[in-house]
């Protein structure tokens, strides 16, 4: 017998002056509502210190004035605004979002907390892709190298994704499965780049070894651009599985007595976990850690209603990234280190931080 | 609105679980226990008539071929709870439900969704978990969380696969209630697997014996469970006697040795 009856609760209550469920739970969605916007307001004040560190420190006012206004700020800033800081800057922002949607995406169709796609070896295998194309300088149908990159490495993430899925079906999709496939995956893939990087030149292995670091130092806005363009794309078809993904976590059966075609969810989500981590990784190099956290920290403040969390998980990823870049620029002076190496480092203290605090107010 | 079900087979992957089953017709109304030991079919049963696996054979209710159905029709007719409870996630009870009204009954408006999840929190009882997080609750509590995902649909066709198995005797006795007055309401056809005998004795019209050699039996609780029925299908010596208020019980005394059963 449950220690805490519902029916109890249930006599207690009565006495209390009766609101429909309806209101309470929209004044329960309108905290949410506000908790996404104070995590985009935090993605924008950290773009925004993001742009102003560096080297040369700016200050805020600076940055703002020479984002709105570029005529009011002299010609050295501007330069160092729009040339240098806010590429990076917004390459931080984009990639951070992209990495936390597809994460939030991952482990709600594999139903694994642990599932990233970095951890599963989607983000190993878009690596794999980018090494062919930079080991054996490799052109195909006239392609420049590129646009092969990237097309190569979203190829890669993509049959990699594809391979956990049919492997994960065909054992039954329980949890032990898919993570050990996918840790197989990721050292099968490792032990590949490291044959590659083995037989490579000294440029080519320098290349792929950047790629691995991670880091914002090539952004343009172009490319940017193409990010960004990405992510508008998948987001709102991410937002129109909310529905389903939210039934697909609180159970599988009954999500499918339901009508939720869970398979068909599971390879369009699993495609678009590939666009987006390819998109991602393409410029920028491996960032872990991102995918794998970011929906954590979306699941703590704004609950599993994926209305919230995959928005949420994109915010969160974007703060991460850009409070990665941050510390990237300054935990060193006068040397900007690989933010994919700063990650974690960032991401760690955050995460317990946000777990020390739920678990206080669920003791409370 | 009655279920027919002829010649039906059903199982997994190369393996079937029942074959050719046939079962008389079940009534507007009813209230079926499906009993039988572990690993009958059961739950293949629910599944199946759900629309869950494949099947051969045919299944009709309310004259129409439910393999016929789109998955649209389908969740409008036949609400399913399966035995796993709901999982303990940070997503709250309301919205839980709220996403099963969303999914199965596109066509209501937001009043009727509201006025339909207001009405089935009170119905079972849990007013109070409508905002807590299936994460904080007991196994009990999201069992009762599942079943208001069910019965939020007003479906005519319900199928519960052992929707007490988590709750104490008075949440049990709240559940069936509820089921009891949807089918007396509503004319709506509840199939219920469950392993608690007394209950199926005392709340269903019908009862549906599986056992394992594939034979099915549909009657009502006393024309069915007899001591030499609960013999043959869960190898036990029992006793059907009935209480001070006249009100069958089964008394399970022993299991039968291997040979006997």
């Amino acid at each position: 017998m449950s220690s805490v009856s519902p029916a109890q609760m249930t006599k207690l209550g009565d006495s209390a002056p009766r609101t429909t469920l309806a209101s309470e739970y929209r004044r329960f969605v309108l905290r949410r509502v506000v908790c996404l916007v104070a995590l985009a307001v935090v993605a924008v004040v950290a773009l925004l210190v993001d742009i102003a560190s560096g080297p040369s420190m700016l200050g805020l006012a600076d940055v703002v004035h020479g984002l709105l206004n570029p005529e009011s700020i002299d010609a050295g800033t501007r330069v160092i605004i729009e040339d240098i800081r806010l590429p990076y800057a917004l390459m931080a922002v984009v990639v951070g979002a992209c990495l936390g949607l597809a994460g939030a995406e991952m482990q709600t169709v594999l139903n694994n907390p642990l599932a990233s796609p970095f951890t599963l070896g989607v983000g190993a295998a878009a690596t794999l892709g980018a090494s062919l194309v930079i080991a054996f300088n490799l052109s195909f149908l006239g392609l420049a190298a590129h646009i092969l990159l990237p097309l190569s490495a979203f190829v890669f993430a993509a049959v990699a994704s594809l391979l956990i899925l049919i492997l994960s079906r065909s054992l039954g999709a329980s949890v032990h499965a898919v993570v050990l496939f996918g840790i197989a995956l990721l050292f099968g893939i490792n032990a590949v780049v490291g044959l590659i990087q083995f037989v490579a030149d000294a440029e080519s292995v320098q290349q792929i070894v950047f790629w691995t670091m991670g880091s914002l130092a090539r952004a343009s806005l172009d490319k940017v651009l193409i990010v960004a363009l990405v992510l508008a794309i998948c987001l709102p078809f991410s937002l129109r599985n909310a529905w389903a993904m939210t039934l697909l976590r609180s159970g599988e059966e009954q999500a499918r007595s339901l009508g939720i075609r869970v398979e068909r969810l599971r390879l369009t989500v699993l495609m678009r976990v590939s666009l987006l981590t390819a998109a991602a990784m393409c410029f920028v190099g491996e960032i872990g850690f991102i995918g794998l956290v970011a929906p954590h920290i979306a699941r703590l403040m704004l609950g599993e209603d994926h209305r919230f969390l995959l928005p949420g998980s994109a915010l969160a990823g974007a703060v991460l990234l850009s409070l990665s870049s941050i510390a990237s620029k300054l935990l060193v002076p006068g040397v900007v280190l690989p933010v994919g190496i700063v990650t974690a480092l960032v991401g760690i203290p955050l995460f317990i931080l946000l777990i020390i605090g739920r678990s206080r107010r669920v003791a409370l | 609105m009655t279920l027919k079900l002829k010649s039906v087979t059903a199982g997994y992957r190369n393996h079937a679980v029942f074959s050719n089953l046939s079962l008389p017709e079940i009534p507007a109304g009813a209230l079926v226990a499906v009993i039988g030991p572990n690993a009958v079919g059961k739950s293949t049963l629910l599944k199946s008539i759900a629309g869950l696996l494949p099947i051969s054979g045919t299944m009709t209710f309310a004259g129409e071929n439910l393999a016929g159905l789109t998955s649209h029709q389908r969740t409008r007719r036949v609400g399913y709870l399966p035995q796993p409870l709901p999982q303990a996630i940070p997503l709250v009870a309301y919205e839980t439900v709220f996403s099963a009204c969303r999914s199965a009954r596109g066509d209501w408006s937001r009043e009727e969704t509201e006025q339909a999840i207001e009405e089935v929190f009170d119905t079972l009882g849990i007013r109070q978990l409508a905002l807590r997080r299936l994460s904080e609750m007991s196994g009990g509590q999201r069992q009762m969380v599942g079943l208001a995902q069910v019965l939020v649909r007003q479906t005519p066709l319900m199928l519960l696969d052992e929707p007490t198995s988590a709750l104490d005797l008075h949440w049990q006795l709240n559940v069936l209630n509820a089921v009891r007055d949807a089918t007396n309401q509503e004319r709506s056809v509840a199939l219920v697997a469950c392993h608690d005998l007394n209950l199926a004795l005392r709340y269903c019209d019908q009862v549906l014996v599986l056992s394992p050699g594939g034979q099915a039996e549909l009657g009502t609780p006393e024309q069915v469970l007899t001591p030499d029925l609960l013999a043959r299908t869960y190898g036990i010596e029992a006793r059907i006697e009935r209480c001070s208020q006249g009100q069958p019980i089964v008394l399970a005394d022993r299991p039968l040795p291997a040979g006997v059963r």
